[in-house]
């Protein structure tokens, strides 16, 4: 058995190393796809765009295809995702923006993680039951919730109702203070400013919520599972043996052991958190590469941005898949039978 | 005379399974003293490890639940103490080791983690941290329990673990407090290697070290009683020689008041002052082990020693009971054992026979009298 | 006969869990409604999709049940008029998705024989699928229906693209867990062909899964193709053949969603209906199908099963046998 911290780095490089074709796949396949067009693929992407816009376009589109791959994958790797049509460039802003989408993710993530469990453990606790069954009624609505109406109900209705902002990350457009990490709740809280941290957690909340549950289901279905499957064991029965009471046989014993698998859902989560942010950051105005990709796709009649739309299909990808990867980690770490050699 | 720890009066448990149930356990009494080992025998699916999980009401209900009876410990009724404040029983009132020793453990956690959670339970109740028991007519109080029970006994003289924990009574207990004291219970349970088993996870142990370390955390807590629910029958045979010498061991250690549950007429017979012999839910017959074993009262008992392998001698046939054990949702009427009975009358179809006394002008033993539940009981001896 | 045991297995299931009934129940309305409206839109569908009414952004009433908008259309109408759309469109791409998805998922599963080229099929099919699967599908189908053009073929195209790996991933693991069943490998050393066998123990078995699977994934590819028509890159709205996440977006944009709230409304609660009654069906279902909760869906088994193997457990340091932990007394449960 390797489980020390040396065996742990080995672990954790060669998982590193099977990202690799994994990415190329998504690269490949990313260019491939947006490329499909039926007819011209420059009046696909640019069906309103002036001549200059389609004659740059088609000096590159008329070259053989693996040829342009080739092209795009050396300028990719350069750092160099091109721009949309009104010149702004794609890497620069992408690479701004992540901050905001992280933020908002990890905060749906840890709504999920501390109500979307335990509603997972209840469930299980009361399988068959009316608790189990408004558990199931209430992660089955954030299910069949499409991410746009949520967004809409809780921007529109929830938000002036509770007194809650719907819109950006602070009331301000610059707040009076160095943006070091450009996440509005740990700046406002380096910069020791306590109304400005209130505010952006504020801001913060509404979209969270709706992201969160909208994909509480994963989490909470994959708990109560997994609870299920842990509840008739012996070791539960030596705990409640031991004389330990129903909330510790539960959350120290059984959850431990049923969070195992419930790790390996955080990647499929992390897939719908990303997607459902590029509606939830267009409904409540979150600056963030969702609402970047809503624009870059067309979407709201905006004018469509090829690089764009290709270079935020990939961070996604490639947020995902490392997703996936911490989910691998956690997991090994979190059952002692991985042996990380 | 000493109240008995527990006493089980008439105890009924009934399994509701779908439209249809049955009854597990069908008007069971039995009496445990201090410092006595009562064990109880009889084939899988006689009943008896529902006994043995309805005591410390571990048993699931639904879908079992029970029908009628008393489950008396230390003066107070289990049957009517709520669900939630059962678990101040059990551990430091009734310990219990499974037949599982492989699962038995939680795969998460170390082995010192594990059993340092008994030890501050136990710890927590013994301080007053944690609010004790208090149902029924007599309070638990941990501090002043009898001399007799597993856990004083432990503290007193046999194990030096009760010095570790005397020194730091009077402070807050640290984590290398915590380290010796469990140390002390794995040496207790006779594990060579007690500073590297102690770092473990349970995968990483063998079958019978997972047992050893499951009675070291059932012993942690010194439970008044300690129920050991067939603790040898998952395990190879030689390590199941091994445990058993352990169990062995600390019983004559310890003075414990012990429930035995198995199927091996052998283990009983080397761990038990007294025996209930179990067939179809009902005890049916009762008494000291050497009685029991070698003037059995019972037809089934005596077919039961003659089916028993050990007793198989090379000069013939290995013998086998006629017939089945019984379904228990339509069990047979009167003496459950009657469809297999080589001595079986009319009347065993009748009334089931109460458990009595087989010679009720001999001598009043102090614990308590050879008892069988068949009307012809002193037919048995001249069966072949 | 495989058909007919699944069919019990879902009744039994439906009758123990009430709110999957219901989601049955509701699941068959829905289905009824869609037909009667694309059969005869008269009897429940009183204006076209771009009728004038002549009255101008209503309140809700008896003649307008959702009200009309700023350009006196009738706002149930076009709702109504957009459920055989979503739910065919629903209905379609997962449809299809289950047979390319399933097809290549067959093949992954059943030949893994290594050094075949089975095998190296296999292996390609598996990467492949790994890599759709890292993209989140609502992002691909996007960037791919933009690429082919706006609307609603482009799109239906553009989720299909993305959806069958979900299906190859089911398929195979099923596969691989049937295959090597003690009955299917009796089977095999009987000498019964491979075709036979795949045919009827493998996709025996595979049945309940995937139309559960099926089930919940109408739902889903539904949410996909309105977010898609919320975002504005598939169907048009207003237009001759309305959809709810285009009207959702298209009253939501018209800057008079706190005066006509019904406008919003409408659409919104047509789609969270329709998808909740396939996820009530669906969810209830998968209780039964799930070898994780299987168990404990059978009471009165709960605590005296053997303890199954755990998935990604690493076998123990010494093999004990595990006989003896069936043995508990009342594992003789009848």
């Amino acid at each position: 058995m390797g489980r020390s911290p040396s065996d742990l780095i080995v672990f954790v490089a060669k998982r590193l190393v099977q990202l690799v074709p994994v990415l190329f796949g998504v690269i490949v396949l990313t260019f491939f796809f947006t490329h499909l067009s039926v007819g011209n693929i420059c009046n696909a992407w640019y069906p309103h765009a002036g001549q200059a816009t389609i004659r740059n376009c088609l000096a590159t589109t008329n070259q053989p295809i693996l040829k342009q791959f080739s092209t795009y994958l050396v300028t990719l790797l350069q750092g160099n995702w091109g721009q949309s049509q009104s010149g702004v460039l794609v890497y620069p802003y992408i690479a701004s923006a992540v901050p905001a989408t992280l933020e908002l993710v990890l905060a749906a993530l840890f709504l999920m993680i501390v109500v979307g469990i335990p509603l997972g453990v209840i469930a299980a606790q009361y399988s068959g039951r009316w608790g189990d069954h408004l558990v199931r009624v209430l992660y089955l609505s954030g299910w069949a919730t499409p991410t746009y109406l949520g967004a809409v109900i809780a921007a529109v209705f929830i938000g002036p109702y509770v007194g809650l902002p719907n819109h950006g990350e602070y009331s301000t457009l610059s707040p009076p203070f160095t943006q070091y990490t450009h996440l509005s709740v740990l700046d406002a809280l380096l910069a020791g400013n306590l109304p400005y941290t209130i505010d952006a957690i504020s801001h913060l909340i509404l979209p969270a919520t709706v992201l969160a549950f909208i994909n509480m289901g994963i989490a909470t279905r994959m708990t109560r599972a997994s609870m299920l499957e842990v509840l008739p064991l012996d070791y539960v029965r030596s705990a409640r043996m031991k004389g330990l009471t129903e909330f510790w046989v539960m959350y120290k014993h059984a959850l431990r052991n049923a969070l195992i698998t419930t790790t390996t859902v955080l990647g499929v989560t992390a897939g719908g958190l990303l997607a459902g942010t590029v509606v939830v950051e267009e409904v409540f105005d979150w600056p963030g590469i969702g609402q970047y990709a809503y624009t870059a796709i067309g979407g709201g009649g905006s004018v469509p941005n090829y690089d764009g739309a290709i270079a935020v299909v990939i961070v996604f990808a490639i947020a995902v898949v490392l997703a996936n990867l911490i989910a691998d980690i956690l997991y090994g770490v979190l059952d002692p039978r991985v042996d990380w050699r | 005379m000493t109240e008995p720890i527990l006493r089980v009066e008439n105890l009924s448990i009934t399994y509701t399974v779908g439209a249809g149930e049955f009854q597990a356990v069908s008007d069971v009494s039995l009496e445990i003293y201090p410092g006595r080992v009562i064990g109880i025998v009889g084939e899988t699916g006689c009943g008896k490890s529902t006994l043995a999980q309805a005591i410390p009401r571990l048993m699931p209900e639904p879908p079992a639940s029970i029908g009628s009876g008393r489950i008396i410990f230390r003066g107070t009724d289990l049957v009517k103490v709520p669900k939630r404040k059962m678990p101040m029983v059990r551990g430091t009132g009734i310990g219990m080791i499974f037949q599982e020793p492989l699962n038995s453990l939680n795969p998460a956690y170390r082995v010192f983690d594990q059993i340092v959670e008994a030890i501050q339970i136990r710890h927590y109740r013994e301080i007053g941290v944690v609010k004790s028991f208090q149902g029924g007519d007599v309070p638990f109080d941990y501090s002043k329990r009898p001399t007799t029970t597993v856990g004083s006994a432990l503290t007193r003289s046999i194990v030096p673990g009760g010095a570790a924990e005397e020194a730091v009574k009077d402070r807050i207990r640290t984590r290398s407090d915590y380290r010796k004291e469990v140390l002390e219970y794995l040496r207790l349970v006779r594990i060579n290697d007690p500073e590297t088993i102690i770092d473990l996870y349970p995968h990483e142990l063998s079958g019978g070290m997972r047992q050893r370390i499951m009675i070291a955390m059932a012993l942690s807590e010194k439970p008044s009683l300690l129920i050991a629910d067939e603790p040898t029958s998952a395990l190879d045979v030689t390590i199941q020689a091994q445990v058993l010498t352990l169990m062995k061991d600390l019983i004559d250690e310890v003075h414990a008041s012990i429930l035995f549950i198995s199927h091996d007429l052998g283990v009983i017979a080397e761990t038990a002052d007294e025996v209930g012999v179990m067939y179809a839910g009902r005890i049916i017959e009762y008494g000291p082990v050497d009685e029991v074993f070698r003037s059995p009262r019972h037809p089934y008992t005596k077919m039961l020693l003659a089916a028993a392998p050990r007793t198989y001698k090379s000069d013939g046939p290995l013998r086998s009971i006629p017939g089945n054990v019984p379904n228990l949702s339509r069990p047979p009427s009167g003496c459950r054992f009657h469809p297999r009975c080589p001595i079986a009358r009319p009347i065993c179809k009748g009334d089931a026979p109460p458990l009595a006394p087989v010679d009720p002008q001999g001598p009043d033993l102090t614990i308590g009298p050879h008892r069988s539940a068949c009307y012809f009981a002193e037919e048995v001896p001249g069966l072949p | 006969m495989a058909i007919r045991s699944s069919l019990g297995t879902f009744w039994r299931v439906l009758r123990a869990n009430p709110l999957s009934f219901f989601g049955f129940l509701l699941v068959a309305f829905i289905c009824l409604v869609a037909v009667v409206i694309v059969v005869a839109p008269h009897l429940l569908v009183p204006y076209g999709p771009q009728q004038e009414t002549g009255a101008f952004s209503q309140s809700p009433s008896w003649k307008h049940p959702f009200g009309t908008d700023a350009n006196s259309f009738d706002i149930y109408s076009n709702t109504m008029l957009a459920l055989p759309l979503d739910l065919g469109i629903g209905v379609v791409i997962a449809g299809a998705a289950l047979l390319a998805g399933g097809a290549l998922g067959l093949i992954a599963g059943f030949y893994d024989r290594p050094g075949t080229v089975g095998a190296a099929a296999s292996v390609s099919i598996m990467r492949i699928t790994d890599i759709f699967l890292s993209f989140p599908s609502l992002i691909l189908a996007l960037a791919i229906t933009r690429a082919l053009g706006v609307g609603v073929l482009p799109t239906v195209f553009a989720i299909g693209l993305t959806w069958w790996p979900f299906y190859v991933r089911l398929v195979r693991g099923e596969v691989l867990a049937v295959k090597h069943l003690p009955y299917v490998t009796a089977a095999r050393a009987a000498g019964v062909r491979e075709g036979r066998i795949l045919l009827r123990h493998v996709v025996r078995n595979l049945l309940e899964p995937i139309i559960v699977y099926f089930t919940l994934d109408i739902g889903t590819v539904l949410v996909t193709y309105s977010t898609i028509g919320f975002i504005g890159v598939a169907s048009k709205y207003p237009g001759p053949q309305p959809e709810w996440g285009a009207m959702l977006a298209f009253y939501q944009s018209s800057g008079s969603i706190n005066a006509y709230p019904w406008e919003v409304l409408a659409p919104g609660l047509a789609i969270f209906v329709t998808v909740l009654a396939f996820s009530l069906l669906g969810d209830g279902l998968r209780d039964i199908l799930d070898p994780r909760t299987r168990r404990a869906f059978v009471r009165g088994t709960v605590s005296h099963d053997p303890p199954p193997e755990r998935a990604g457990a690493a076998p123990g340091s010494e093999s004990v046998p595990l006989t003896a932990s069936g043995a508990v007394d009342a594992g003789a449960v009848p």
